[in-house]
């Protein structure tokens, strides 16, 4: 089922000054239910900006953005299309917790007596004890738990689509594997998740598909290995293909009779280890 | 969607290359001064003539295109036409329309024409100034201006330093508000719905971190300063001295000729 269609979509920021500025170009992107994909792209291609657009806060310059049916009006879009944005611990405001985490499913229309139960389920699928944390303030928690509440607070409107703008970004490494998993669990719940990342070892990782953005434009869509797989065409675009994927290229280009298709770092691994002689298990 | 960001530009930096631009930031501060008392001597049509020709000409010589200088001027607009609405209205002579609850004077239409083309020419020359002048200039400027006042206690160089930390974080603030209304709309939250209580009451979710983040900033501000050794004025030297010239002299004495001749002008009228 086809549910996010971008059809010839540009976005001009300030039209008409001298600072304008054409962040998207022309581009179209359909995405089907429950699919999990990365966004890439280096600062400035148009990454951000076609999260705003999905999550329709910012409406086209030209061209559409169709979700689900394309009938929800923009100001319900939200309960459809849940946007975590950069550090998006900075979007903080309530004295507790629990209000923090219900504001988004208060604004949904969820039923008052109904709340709890939401911000208790939210609690728990981003790892934190709804008893514990309940009534504290969110501004004494740390980095990372404060993100956690940032992310609560969306999985409580329970959105079909979630769109992630570098969720990792000033994450520890136990962070960043917390927050992979929860991606992962998201995927298999069968909603919808469309990732921003720099992180090319982490993409291939996690990924399904990858969406390739440079100067505003679409330039590789597909597959997360056969996107990876055109090196030259991601190196036009300033970005490298992950190390594992490095590894083994080099590898096979130095005599190694090996595939030197693996994009990650267990595929490396299996790819190496078959040429040692092991089966691939530690 | 306008972002406040796009929407906010009055009297932001022109960076151009014209004989205004290169002029001392202390003269134009004080000829911009100097002409902000002049337009308010002069009281009759050649003064305000003569000001319009040469508003008009300082445009034109720094180079800064009208639309940049028109954006400043659409609020202002409001307040020239309410000038002229409510002098009409009010002010005493001849009526030319008569409702019986209200009238029209010929003579408070042109004193409100007078005072709307006031209005406009100081704000369209103040902005000018900070048009044609980088922000920091202009507080340097402001700095040398107040030196002489130090012994009497004026903290010459804390007063620059505010304004040009101040004037720093406009648009960093503003930047920082639209993300922090687009992440709350993300969440549902929204201004434009219910009675005036309840609009108030959703500007909190949106307040509140502009206001946490405000004070990180400052914090974070004060802890960098300290970081590099800043420890006030004293003893500061400056890494760029804009020189005083010739003509910033000539700019100055030909404001004070100006505003000799507006004093002149009164006692014609």
């Amino acid at each position: 089922m086809r549910q996010i269609e971008v059809s010839n979509c540009s976005y001009i920021y300030q039209p008409g000054t001298i600072n304008a500025h054409q962040a998207l170009d022309q581009i179209n992107i359909a995405i089907d239910a429950g699919e999990l994909t990365a966004v890439i792209g280096h600062g400035g291609s148009g990454k951000s900006t076609l999260a705003l657009l999905l999550a329709g806060l910012f409406a086209p310059s030209s061209g559409e953005v169709k979700i689900g049916d394309g009938r929800i009006p923009p100001e319900q879009l939200f309960r459809q299309v849940g946007l975590v944005f950069q550090y998006p611990e900075h979007q903080l405001f309530a004295s507790s917790v629990f209000e923090e985490v219900a504001f988004g499913a208060r604004n949904a229309g969820t039923a008052e007596d109904y709340l709890p139960v939401k911000v208790r389920q939210a609690l728990e699928t981003v790892g934190l004890d709804p008893d514990l944390y309940w009534h504290r303030s969110p501004f004494e928690l740390s980095g990372g738990q404060k993100r956690r509440v940032c992310l609560a607070s969306l999985l409580a409107i329970d959105p079909a689509i979630i769109i992630l703008d570098e969720p990792t970004a000033g994450l520890d490494a136990a962070g960043r594997r917390w927050l992979k998993n929860l991606l992962r669990e998201l995927h298999c719940q069968g909603k919808t998740v469309l990732w921003i990342s720099h992180d090319m070892s982490e993409v291939a990782e996690l990924a399904e598909r990858v969406i390739v953005l440079e100067r505003g434009r679409v330039i590789a869509d597909g597959a997360t290995a056969s996107v990876f797989s055109c090196e030259e065409q991601l190196a036009a675009a300033g970005l490298e293909i992950p190390q594992s994927a490095r590894l083994v290229r080099e590898l096979k280009a130095r005599g190694l009779a090996i595939p030197g298709e693996a994009v990650t770092v267990d595929g490396a691994f299996a790819e190496i280890a078959a040429y040692l002689g092991g089966d691939g298990s530690v | 969607m306008a972002l406040f960001k796009e929407r906010l530009l009055i009297g932001q930096y022109y960076p151009a290359d014209s004989p205004i631009h290169r002029l001392n930031a202390k003269a134009k501060i004080l000829a911009t001064l100097i002409y902000m008392i002049a337009i308010f001597v002069v009281n009759n049509w050649y003064g305000w003539g003569a000001m319009t020709v040469l508003t008009v000409a300082a445009v034109v010589t720094s180079r800064v295109p009208f639309s940049a200088v028109w954006r400043g001027l659409k609020i202002i607009i409001f307040f020239a036409l309410l000038t002229l609405v409510l002098n009409s209205f009010v002010y005493p002579g001849e009526q030319v329309w008569d409702w019986g609850f209200a009238s029209v004077s010929l003579e408070g239409f042109i004193y409100g024409l007078a005072m709307a083309l006031r209005l406009l020419l100081l704000v369209i020359f103040a902005s000018l100034l900070t048009l044609t002048t980088a922000p920091i200039a202009l507080t340097d400027g402001l700095e040398g201006l107040l030196k002489p006042f130090r012994r009497i206690g004026v903290p010459a160089h804390e007063i620059a330093m505010v304004m040009s930390i101040a004037l720093r974080f406009i648009p960093t603030i503003l930047e920082e508000f639209d993300r922090i209304i687009l992440a709350q709309r993300a969440r549902g939250a929204s201004v434009s719905q219910g009675n005036l209580l309840k609009r108030i009451r959703a500007l909190i979710p949106m307040l509140v971190p502009l206001f946490v983040s405000a004070f990180h900033r400052a914090e974070e501000m004060a802890d960098a300063m300290e970081a590099k050794c800043y420890h006030g004025g004293a003893g500061r030297t400056k890494w760029k001295i804009t020189p005083w010239r010739p003509c910033d002299t000539l700019l100055l004495l030909l404001f004070i000729l100006l505003l000799a001749a507006a004093i002149f002008s009164r006692s014609l009228a």
